[in-house]
């Protein structure tokens, strides 16, 4: 059996029903055959409740209220507040518009340079050579043009497509007259 | 009442710049009516030199070809927008279509189609300096070599008949209001 000392120290845990189990039983178990500790812990409950009604409980009424409308009326800086504003903004609808946008844009523009893409420059002979469509060899319908460094830069004609029903075809270019020649012999076989 | 928010309405206005601006920028490509003259000329080994009217293209078509004699056939002056093309019926039942497509940077781009009847016989994308030249050759026309020398620009403001200006006009049934002098 624990002694009375041991006991006194748990009384004010075993009043406010802070204590294990097993301390409780221990502390309950004590009580019931020690006159003094239940006198004891008669004067601690006393005592809590003269200390209870010695201190007033605060007035909570309008607390809150308070409380928000000095928050409210606290300065905050205004890189804080926007950075509350920028947080707090839904920015699913913005970001998929301007997504969109930018697609459609980005679409416009690629279809765009490919209409409209750099043409070649043709210069199969840079003299006055004359060129027979004979000499030529065979090509397909849709002649494959050459790329060139400089597109159009001494004044050529630049050609970026060419078809023809001939089985030959000969291009050249004069650069210092600035004209460019395409000869369609008669004579050529056509695929039909 | 439908509620239009301003983030709609910002993205609706983005939206629509966005689709509309690469259109207006494409449209600006094409400005006025782009003259269009096609001279055929006959070149033969005949040992008679250069058609007086064939002056201002005579040095290049002598650099270029190696005949004897060029003579001028015929002479056409049209006018084309851009997408819209304008034809010429030259000599030997060949039709030649010219459309401008844009105008740029003293740069014209046009389709340029050569038809034999109704056959075409050859179509081109080409790009020509303003008043440039495009040669194009190889049929056979009476005892020569027909070239066919196509020349775009924007019209000349302010100068009085130009080297080649024709004299007869005789619009073709195929062209808004292309001019006609044949030989």
């Amino acid at each position: 059996m624990a002694d009375c000392a041991e006991v006194v120290r748990l009384l004010g845990a075993f009043r406010d029903g802070e204590l294990e189990s097993e301390q409780v039983e221990l502390v309950a178990r004590h009580l019931a055959h020690c006159a003094q500790c239940e006198r004891t812990l008669g004067e601690i409950c006393r005592l809590g409740e003269e200390l209870r009604a010695a201190v007033g409980e605060p007035c909570l009424e309008g607390f809150v209220e308070r409380v928000m409308s000095r928050i409210e009326h606290t300065y905050v800086p205004l890189r804080l507040r926007l950075w509350r504003r920028i947080a707090s903004f839904d920015w699913r609808l913005p970001v998929a518009v301007t997504s969109a946008s930018l697609a459609a844009a980005l679409a416009s523009v690629a279809a765009f340079m490919v209409l409209t893409r750099p043409a070649v420059d043709l210069r199969f002979a840079s003299s006055s050579t004359f060129v027979r469509g004979e000499d030529i060899a065979e090509q397909p319908r849709a002649f494959q043009l050459p790329q060139a460094g400089e597109i159009g830069s001494r004044g050529q004609v630049v050609i970026s497509r060419l078809e023809t029903s001939l089985r030959h075809v000969a291009v050249w270019s004069e650069p210092e007259a600035n004209t460019t020649v395409i000869w369609l012999p008669e004579d050529a076989e056509t695929d039909d | 009442m439908i509620e239009v928010t301003a983030t709609a309405r910002t993205a609706a206005i983005v939206f629509f710049l966005a689709i509309v601006t690469p259109a207006f920028i494409a449209a600006q490509t094409c400005g006025g009516p782009i003259e269009v003259k096609v001279q055929c000329v006959l070149g033969t080994d005949t040992n008679l030199g250069l058609d007086e009217r064939l002056r201002p293209i005579g040095s290049r078509l002598q650099r270029l070809f190696r005949y004897s004699t060029y003579r001028l056939v015929s002479y056409h002056k049209g006018h084309a927008i851009c997408g819209q093309g304008t034809a010429f019926d030259l000599p030997g039942g060949r039709v030649l279509h010219v459309e401008p497509q844009d105008v740029r940077d003293d740069t014209i781009r046009m389709q340029v189609v050569l038809f034999q009847g109704e056959k075409p016989l050859m179509t081109t994308d080409v790009k020509l300096l303003n008043h440039g030249l495009l040669f194009l050759g190889g049929s056979r026309y009476e005892q020569g070599m027909l070239i066919i020398a196509i020349e775009a620009g924007l019209p000349d403001t302010g100068s009085p008949g130009s080297k080649n200006s024709p004299v007869l006009i005789k619009p073709t049934s195929a062209s808004p209001s292309p001019s006609t002098k044949t030989e």
